[in-house]
């Protein structure tokens, strides 16, 4: 089931209740097994598909307990190999595809978040640094249905408690930020994505033709806005799952490692790997580029050369790292270009310091346009490198003539320097509302309610409110009659009504974000003593908010907007 | 058996090499962010450093993991 749908609601409202009321212990656990095999099942509701996905997580324990009965080196690797082999081989990489597999169609759903939690487990019990799990909570870590889609990658050692033991019920800011999560998660994933993968299919058809016509004016433009929305949807998306898992993980009580902090606050590219998909970042880092970079220093290494090597060791990470994410060629290529990105980023902080001296790059790096460039130049890499994901092997071959090439580069450049302009009035903006309307909230000492303060919080109240009524009827009047306004206008008034799309999403996200804040100030500042008035107001907004969840689900608006489109 | 006193000693002159700084000084609590330079390439340099220094094999997660110079004491003192 996808996490959108009315049965996923249903189905994660049983799993709290299940997994608050009943007992820790061998109740927990065998609930835990349910939910799991349940929502597995929910994939492709045939047991049949399932099979070899079932038999690559059994084998992996015999992997595990091997690992454990001989802690021999060689062994180890030869376990952490023949895992690789067969992940790769039920994955179907070009490499081996003409390997049989079996003479059913089956599903590898999650199979590559599931081979780094086995590799995990068994590099780590064959070094002697974990216990061997018992094998239901293997199962149950290996397998756990908030984890199975699209991640995070926990480690064990942080997991496998809240399997055993039921933890203390959350308070009710805690229970109340959940609820916050997982709603801003919905509102990511269901409005804002759908909008976003609708932007990204209209302007699909528009690269592809300027890229078969060589129009390189055009191509550079649409090249830039497709990269550009496409890193938003993939944001949206990915991180608004998060959201709603790790939101019900607090209320079921599973604590979910965070997957993202704030990747759009990314200094360079190095940063942005410990802000984007985090527990990734971190599983390749522990197993992948610690280990490379070791044997590497270990054997070549010299005072002078580490950086060098360390450059080195990146760019396995990397290559890695991109045929992790999938089998084809392009994949490689995606791996290539990020390892390409890492290398230039380590190599302009080993030779800046020596050309501008250690204490000038220090001042570069304080500068505002130095910051606002480099992460826009950061955001832009990863966009484009993200190509490689929707690409089709007829653009791609198109892409590397000489016309396509100039589409390519220009987008880039074109998407930094919009980029950098689009930091600048972003910080602008947000730095007005911190300052004229956040601010004012924090009340004095001594200060508590009081009439200025609630006019105060009701104004911030509304401004928000009619930010959202005003951005959603922008983005509900565009999407209407998109194609129609896009047909026969100039490319300029097309640009200027895309950007216009793209602030109105933007003023939701903020205001969405904001809206729940400021009714808590409001609440609080008109019934500070928060009675049970206060609960009742409280409780009424929230209802309101989910009602109006359903029934985006249920009106299945995303597809409403698809139709418009 | 070392004792964490020689330790301190010993990972204090490895310190002062790899970061060159002849002022730094460990103790229990010296984190990743107390120290310039400390990022995660310095961090792979100062563990072959002290695999060498005491003669010990780090695990991954071990490697991965470390917290604070207090935790890489344990580990040294448990296994030197």
């Amino acid at each position: 089931m996808s996490l959108t749908s009315l049965g996923f609601l249903g189905f994660a409202a049983l799993s709290i209740i299940l997994l608050r009321i009943l007992p820790g212990g061998g109740w927990r656990q065998a609930t835990l097994l349910g939910l799991d095999a349940a929502f597995l099942y929910s994939q492709t509701d045939a047991l049949l598909p399932l099979l070899p996905l079932i038999g690559f997580v059994l084998l992996g324990y015999v992997a595990v307990i091997a690992a454990e009965r001989r802690r021999a080196r060689h062994g180890l690797g030869l376990l952490v190999l023949g895992m690789v082999a067969i992940f790769v081989w039920l994955k179907r990489y070009p490499l081996v595809s003409a390997l049989p597999t079996f003479g059913f169609a089956f599903t590898v759903v999650g199979l590559s978040y599931m081979l780094f939690r086995i590799l995990h487990i068994v590099i780590d019990v064959g070094q002697g640094s974990l216990n061997r799990p018992r094998f239901v909570s293997y199962l149950n870590y290996v397998f756990n249905f908030l984890c199975l889609l699209s991640g995070p990658i926990a480690r064990l050692e942080d997991f496998e408690p809240q399997l055993r033991v039921r933890p203390p019920l959350p308070s009710w800011r805690e229970i109340d930020a959940a609820a916050q999560r997982i709603l801003r998660g919905y509102v990511m994933v269901a409005v804002l994505a759908s909008i976003a993968t609708n932007f990204v299919n209209l302007l699909k058809p528009e690269f592809s033709a300027a890229l078969v016509h060589g129009e390189v004016a055009h191509g550079v433009r649409v090249y830039a806005l497709l990269t550009g929305t496409y890193l938003f949807n993939l944001y949206v998306n990915f991180s608004g799952y998060m959201e709603i898992v790790i939101g019900i993980g607090v209320l079921a009580g599973l604590t979910l490692p965070e997957n993202f902090n704030f990747p759009f606050l990314s200094k360079n590219f190095l940063d942005l790997w410990s802000r984007w998909h985090i527990t990734l970042s971190n599983w390749l880092k522990f197993y992948l580029f610690n280990a490379v970079l070791k044997s590497l220093g270990a054997r070549f290494g010299t005072r002078s050369n580490m950086a060098y090597l360390g450059a080195i060791a990146f760019f396995v990470t990397f290559v890695v790292m991109g045929i992790w994410h999938g089998t084809t060629y392009i994949f490689f290529v995606y791996g290539l270009f990020l390892g390409a990105g890492v290398t230039v980023n380590r190599l302009w902080q080993i030779w800046a310091p020596q050309w501008l001296g250690k204490s000038g790059y220090k001042n570069l790096q304080q500068r505002q346009w130095y910051f606002q460039l480099s992460r826009a130049a950061t955001l832009s890499y990863l966009a484009v490198a993200l190509t490689s994901f929707w690409i089709t092997d007829q653009q791609a071959a198109a892409l590397i003539r000489p016309d396509g090439l100039a589409i390519f580069l220009g987008g880039y450049v074109g998407l930094v320097a919009a980029g950098t302009m689009a930091g600048f009035a972003w910080d602008g903006v947000s730095a007005f509302f911190r300052k004229r309307l956040l601010a004012p909230w924090a009340p004095a000492d001594g200060e508590k309610g009081g009439g200025p303060e609630v006019r105060r919080a009701g104004r911030v109240l509304l401004i928000s409110l009619l930010a959202v009524a005003l951005a959603s009827m922008v983005v509900a009047l565009v999407s209407l009659d998109l194609t129609g306004i896009l047909a026969g206008s100039s490319s300029v008034r097309r640009l200027a009504m895309l950007a216009l799309m793209a602030g109105a999403c933007a003023a939701i996200l903020i205001s969405v974000g904001r809206l729940e804040p400021a009714v808590a100030r409001w609440r609080d500042a008109v019934f500070p003593r928060r009675g049970r008035d206060a609960a009742a107001i409280w409780l009424g907004f929230r209802a309101l908010l989910a009602i109006n969840l359903v029934l985006l689900m249920v009106s299945s608006i995303p597809e409403f907007i698809y139709k418009a489109f | 058996m070392l004792n964490r006193e020689e330790v301190v000693e010993r990972l204090n002159h490895l310190f002062r090499d790899i970061f060159d700084d002849d002022d730094i000084s460990v103790t229990d609590a010296t984190t990743a962010a107390d120290i310039d330079g400390w990022d995660s390439l310095a961090h792979i340099t100062l563990i072959l450093g002290v695999e060498r220094e005491f003669r010990i094999k780090m695990t991954a997660a071990e490697v991965g993991s470390l917290k604070n110079v207090g935790q890489m004491i344990d580990i040294i003192t448990a296994r030197g």
